[in-house]
């Protein structure tokens, strides 16, 4: 997004937060009408009956349509910067960890030295971390498999999540990325953060960028 | 009918079965473009029901495994909830059908029905 102004970039973050979202709220209305639909052939004279197994199909796709208000929200809230996160200090290792462990059988390869802590949120950066895995197979190769290397530069720590193999020449742009991929942005930024991406065909590479310290905090 | 379904999303795939099995057909459930790619190269199937977005990654996965197997290859009707898909993807072209969720299981039914022979 070179030649954009922050406010621009935000913006087209911003569009495309809110179609990721719309799309990806489909996946549990769908649920709930073949519940509906299917509660009310089982009645014989028309009125809705949910038997125990339905009622739990319509409960668990109801939690799953509120957590995905839920992370609107935060997200919209985490951009007005209405949220107070956690300073840590948190160790990147065991989030990385415990990210990959959220998104099997989705795989995360990673690399680097791991033994850094920092003034990060810790659950907030392992849902990053695992929302980022997440974006980058969906919008990389595809293979559930995804690199993660995490490397040192100057007073921050940088984690690379690369998808597939660069051929040609990747743009700057996260469009189709996921709704994941702009909460998981939105929560990099509001610890002090910075998100790089790039695409190409069935390419994908994220460049996040975690401060090791808190803004004005001397080494 | 012997129909592959390949969807991660456990509601939706276990309310699909039932109601295909209701209807007579015996359908086999995957979570991933693996088992699914697995499931095909393994055994023959009638219709292949395929989810976009699998939990290991992108649902065109089977789509391109398709295009390499050798022998007769099942129609695949692709549910998704993307507004619009890459026409110019040639693996795009080889879907028999798109069902955009969400959908009635009246669309499902009558769908599944198309390909009866």
């Amino acid at each position: 997004m070179e030649g954009r102004t922050d406010r621009e970039e935000a913006e087209i973050y911003r569009r495309e937060a809110m179609g990721a979202f719309a799309h990806e709220v489909r996946t549990p209305l769908t649920s709930i009408k073949m519940v509906m639909e299917l509660a009310r052939r089982q009645s014989s004279d028309g009125q809705l009956v949910l038997d125990g197994e339905l009622a739990e199909m319509l409960r668990t796709s109801v939690d799953d349509l509120q957590q995905l208000a839920d992370e609107l929200q935060e997200t919209s809230r985490l951009e007005r910067g209405k949220v107070a996160l956690s300073s840590g200090p948190s160790e990147l290792g065991a989030a990385i960890e415990a990210a990959a462990e959220l998104v099997a059988p989705l795989t995360l390869d990673s690399s680097g030295p791991m033994g850094y802590e920092g003034p990060w949120d810790a659950p907030r950066l392992v849902r990053a971390v695992a929302g980022f895995a997440q974006s980058a197979n969906r919008i990389g190769d595809g293979s559930g498999r995804v690199r993660l290397d995490v490397q040192p530069e100057g007073q921050a720590v940088v984690l690379t999540f690369t998808s597939g193999r660069r051929a040609g020449e990747p743009k700057a742009m996260a469009a189709d990325a996921g709704f994941s991929f702009f909460r998981s942005r939105q929560l990099v930024l509001a610890m002090g953060g910075s998100v790089h991406c790039e695409r190409a065909d069935r390419f994908a590479t994220f460049r996040v960028v975690l401060p090791l310290r808190r803004e004005g905090e001397e080494q | 009918m012997r129909i592959l379904l390949a969807e991660d999303e456990r509601t939706i795939s276990r309310l699909i079965k039932q109601v295909l099995a209701n209807a007579g057909h015996e359908v086999v459930g995957v979570q991933s473009a693996a088992e699914a790619v697995a499931h095909l190269e393994s055994s023959a199937f009638d219709l292949v029901l395929l989810d976009l977005n699998l939990a290991d990654g992108d649902g065109m996965r089977v789509v391109t495994a398709l295009e390499n197997h050798v022998g007769p290859t099942p129609p695949v009707v692709l549910m998704t909830g993307e507004g619009a898909l890459d026409q110019d993807d040639p693996r795009v072209r080889r879907v028999a059908r798109v069902l955009p969720k969400p959908f009635e299981l009246d669309e499902l039914e009558a769908l599944v029905q198309l390909f009866v022979a």
